[in-house]
């Protein structure tokens, strides 16, 4: 009986046990082999307990079979439950092994994330530092070149009058030679004083990247002679001899920046002629090879350019340097002259002309600068009214009175360009500012405008927009004159609506050609061979002017002193009989109550030539 | 009463799967009130020593012993399967 209850509790606890392993479904730490494990287990003891029981009970003796079988199962359930237990340990060590790496790994991903994220903040720091740096650069950049606008602007301005001056009085012949000597001591020194300017500022432009090359056609051959003249007579003043030599199947016409080119050779020639004290300087122009398409029509040739000296030559260690900017050569009587800039140009320039610059010298035996340029090939003789240095003497007969508008607040620069118009023979009103040039625009319009940029009350931008917007206004030309060195001057003043644009200080060429350009005038020279020669694009308005008898002449220059406008209206009638243009262009003055022209007119048609 | 060969098997297995147990029983501790369940198993191990030895001597003393081990081995094991799904403890 004892037994049968032990048997009994057996089983219950075995039923227990399984019910309550069903009951609990969610068991956190038991996995679900292991649940089936100890269910089999369970399973297997409350059979056995059960075979125990129903044996106890009698209810049935057959049995016995079923519990030995199940008997030993029990222990191998329990063996295989223990070894599950063991892998689920097992399986748990390494998800713990893995959490303490995953933790370990991001514990390194969080430091890194730190460390970068400070990283970041420092290069985000110093990116601030360098935009800051960057910004003051740019500002400390502008600021310069505000600087070099304005001082450009305010050096030119008064050597524009110096040079234009200086030039102007040569024209009189009353001035005696030796006078005319020092008035070349002046406008060289302008021009001198003008080269350091230029140098300075063309220095900058190359720094700050804006030096371009503006290619234009050049007779090469006549531009080398020219500087030849001019290097040969400051050789031959200190006993050099000057030696050029190049071959005759040097093209003539080149397309390239004639200004550049001009500057490098004369930069080279001057200092050979200042540093070389006795021997001779030579100026070699070859071009070899054959001609070679630079693109689709224009065939293009590389030329080379030598200057070779017998000065004190160049140290390995000044070779070094030589083209550097603010470095100047330690030998010669030279030194300490200068900006140091010239050789640093000519590299850049000789770049820009597609070519390059290379020096070899020796110390005590010499210098040889090779230079090269790449350009363009001309086929004949291009028609670029740049390289003519003849001087204009008087309009040509029969030209149409042009009034002629010079705005310009700086007195001197207005007297002078008043004075050089006047005296070939155009009208000229003057206005000092932008406001008054509008007034007088509005009162007659002029048919051409000198504008200047620069001015006080309203500058020459903003009266050019607004004599354009007048009845009118777009037939004017404008042509701004500014002492800016900078090309964004000059596409602001074309913008504004200008037609075209002159830098100070200008020459008397300058100023004549763009008149002619937009114009149409035609000159008469001072040059005899090339009096009727004339640079037009009218030549029908080139004729030899008919002298007037001069008592018909003497009457009408009366008339005109006393403003008889009657007197002179019934003279006209006679001049048509010898002169109809001269009559148009007298009857054209009288309906402009312009006596001062009139008189000038006289005045030139009185010497039966042009003065 | 002699020997029968089922009791003589399920003794040499739970012997072998006690040394087992034992010798693993550092690894085994960790798991959540094993020992009670261990202490089943050693219970029950000792209920089949008991029925072996009732064939030699004290059978019906020996009996009696055996069933109260495998009353209290079901009990142990139940006792450890309600502490076990109640803790929800883990492996340490």
């Amino acid at each position: 009986m004892l037994i049968a209850a032990l048997d009994f509790i057996s089983l219950f606890a075995a039923a227990a046990s399984l019910v309550l392993l069903f009951i609990k479904r969610k068991i956190k730490p038991l996995r679900k082999g292991i649940k089936t494990l100890l269910a089999g287990l369970l399973f297997f003891t409350f059979i056995y307990n059960l075979c125990l029981f129903l044996e106890w009970a009698g209810i049935s003796s057959g049995l016995d079979t079923l519990e030995d079988y199940v008997g030993a199962l029990i222990p191998m359930w329990w063996a295989i439950l223990f070894y599950g237990i063991l892998q689920e340990i097992a399986g748990h060590d390494i998800r713990q092994r893995e959490n303490k790496y995953r933790e370990k790994l991001e514990e390194l991903v969080e430091d890194r994330t730190a460390e970068l994220q400070k990283e970041i903040a420092e290069r985000k720091k110093i990116g601030d530092a360098l935009r800051q740096a960057k910004e003051s650069a740019e500002t400390a950049n502008l600021a310069k070149s505000r600087f070099l606008s304005s001082m450009s602007h305010e050096l030119r301005t008064p050597l524009n009058a110096i040079l234009g001056f200086s030039r102007l009085m040569t024209r009189d012949p009353a001035i005696p030679a030796h006078q005319q000597e020092n008035l070349g001591i002046i406008n060289r020194s302008g021009e001198h004083l003008l080269m350091l300017i230029n140098d300075v500022l063309d220095m900058s432009k190359i720094e700050a990247g804006r030096m371009v090359l503006k290619p234009g056609n050049v007779d090469l051959h006549r531009t080398l002679s020219s500087i030849e003249e001019m290097i040969r007579s400051r050789a031959e003043g200190k006993g050099l001899t000057f030696t050029v030599d190049y071959s005759g199947d040097l093209n003539r016409y080149i397309k390239t920046d004639a200004r550049m080119l001009r500057q490098v050779l004369i930069n080279l020639l001057g200092n050979a002629v200042k540093f070389t004290k006795e021997g001779n300087i030579t100026l070699r122009v070859k071009a070899p090879g054959t001609v070679s398409p630079a693109h689709e029509e224009q065939p293009a040739r590389t030329i080379f350019f030598q200057v070779e000296d017998t000065g004190p030559g160049l140290s390995s260690r000044e070779l070094e340097t030589v083209f550097d900017p603010f470095v100047q050569g330690a030998k010669g009587p030279g030194n300490g002259e200068g900006t140091g800039l010239g050789l640093a140009i000519s590299k850049q320039f000789a770049r820009l002309m597609g070519g390059d610059i290379s020096v070899e010298s020796r110390v005590g035996e010499g210098t040889v600068f090779t230079f090269s340029i790449r350009a363009q090939i001309l086929p004949a003789e291009p028609e670029d009214p740049g390289q003519s240095h003849r001087r204009v003497a008087a309009l040509a007969t029969g030209t149409p009175i042009f009034r002629i508008l010079i705005v310009e607040d700086n007195q001197s620069n207005r007297t002078l360009l008043r004075q050089l118009l006047q005296l070939v023979g155009f009208k000229v009103e003057e206005a000092v500012n932008g406001a008054n040039a509008v007034q007088s625009f509005k009162t007659r319009p002029p048919h051409f405008i000198w504008m200047d940029i620069h001015m006080p009350v309203m500058d020459g931008y903003e009266a050019t927009r607004q004599i354009r917007d007048l009845p009118g206004g777009r037939d004017v030309k404008i042509i701004a004159l500014t002492a800016s060195a900078f090309l964004i001057d000059r596409q602001k003043a074309m913008d504004a609506g200008c037609d075209d644009y002159v830098r100070k200080p200008f020459t008397e060429e300058e100023i004549f050609e763009v008149m002619a350009r937009h114009l149409e005038v035609s000159y008469i020279y001072d040059d005899t061979r090339d009096r009727t020669k004339t640079r037009t694009t009218r030549p029908d308005r080139e004729s030899k002017p008919v002298p007037l008898p001069e008592g018909l002449r003497a009457e009408l220059y009366k008339a005109a002193e006393n403003l008889d406008v009657q007197h002179i209206k019934s003279l006209v009638q006679d001049v048509g009989r010898h002169d109809e243009e001269l009559a148009r262009v007298i009857c054209a003055a009288i309906e402009d109550l312009d006596f001062e022209e009139l008189l000038l007119i006289l005045d030139r048609r009185g010497q039966g030539a042009p003065p | 009463m002699p020997i029968q060969e089922n009791e003589g098997v399920m003794l040499l297995l739970g012997i072998g799967l006690l040394i087992f147990v034992l010798g693993n029983y550092r690894r085994l501790v960790r798991f959540p009130y094993v020992n009670i369940l261990v202490t089943g198993f050693v219970i029950l191990t000792a209920g089949w020593l008991l029925t072996v030895l009732e064939s030699f001597f004290w059978g019906d003393v020996l009996n009696l012993l055996e069933h109260m081990c495998y009353a209290a081995s079901g009990i142990v094991t139940a006792v450890w399967l309600w502490l076990f799904t109640r803790q929800n403890k883990g492996i340490r």
